[in-house]
């Protein structure tokens, strides 16, 4: 029997669901005009293509209040061939991930642990009890210093220097490396 | 129409190997949860912020 709640997690009191009800999001404002675009007019849409799914953090007890939001598509890190001598660390040429399209903070709960915690919660969502490998978290941050700074203080590194000059930058987290307390 | 997600970039050349090489050193270093000291004093503020909007 399928559980509704599988992908329901609660974490020190605050609970991350995945939006069902678009409309609720209508008092979310990140401060942001293309997150607030993506998160009031688009995802909705990519959701039913099976695209993504968007989830919403909120404190638990109260009036649903979408605090930050985050969507989420199964990903993959690719490489080509490795020049001869250097080892590959496993021996797939593509590695699974999860991978945040995009994640925005209510600009009222801006710069108080809440992105911070929603990163958490997603380490945690998939290191635990999933159905799939997953072993990278992915990011298409905006290339800004302040977001940018806020994925390295997170432990994302850049995947290329490619992407310096454009608009977002590629970031990874390795999940091998997370410690759950009463986890593992 | 907000800007589409960029797909995540095919590594090659330099890009493969850095990414290996922080892979292999990185296996060793665990990494803790980055602390959230604030998370009950926001949960509040929040909850607050709420009923003002449902009033």
């Amino acid at each position: 029997m399928l559980s509704k709640c599988r992908n329901e997690m609660t974490f020190q009191e605050w609970s991350l669901t995945p939006v069902t009800d678009f409309c609720a999001l209508s008092p979310f404002d990140c401060d942001e005009p293309d997150l607030n675009d993506y998160f009031q007019n688009d995802c909705q849409a990519q959701q039913a293509e099976l695209l993504n799914v968007t989830y919403a953090l909120t404190p638990c007890g109260g009036p649903f209040f979408p605090t930050a939001l985050i969507s989420l598509s199964n990903d993959a890190i690719r490489r080509e061939k490795l020049e001869d001598g250097l080892r590959p660390t496993v021996s797939y040429p593509s590695y699974p991930a999860v991978k945040i399209g995009r994640l925005g903070v209510h600009k009222e709960f801006q710069r108080d642990g809440i992105g911070t915690h929603l990163v958490n919660m997603v380490k945690t969502l998939f290191v635990t009890n999933n159905r799939t490998g997953c072993r990278f978290v992915t990011v298409d941050a905006y290339n800004q210093e302040n977001v940018l700074n806020f994925y390295q203080k997170n432990g994302f590194d850049f995947l290329t220097d490619k992407d310096i000059s454009k608009p977002t930058r590629a970031m990874f987290f390795d999940l091998i490396r997370v410690i759950i307390p009463g986890i593992k | 129409m907000a800007r589409p997600v960029e797909p995540t970039p095919i590594l090659s050349g330099k890009d493969a190997e850095r990414f290996e090489t922080l892979v292999r050193e990185n296996q060793g270093k665990p990494a803790k949860l980055v602390e959230t000291p604030r998370l009950e004093e926001v949960a509040a503020r929040v909850r607050e912020h709420a009923l003002k909007m449902q009033k």
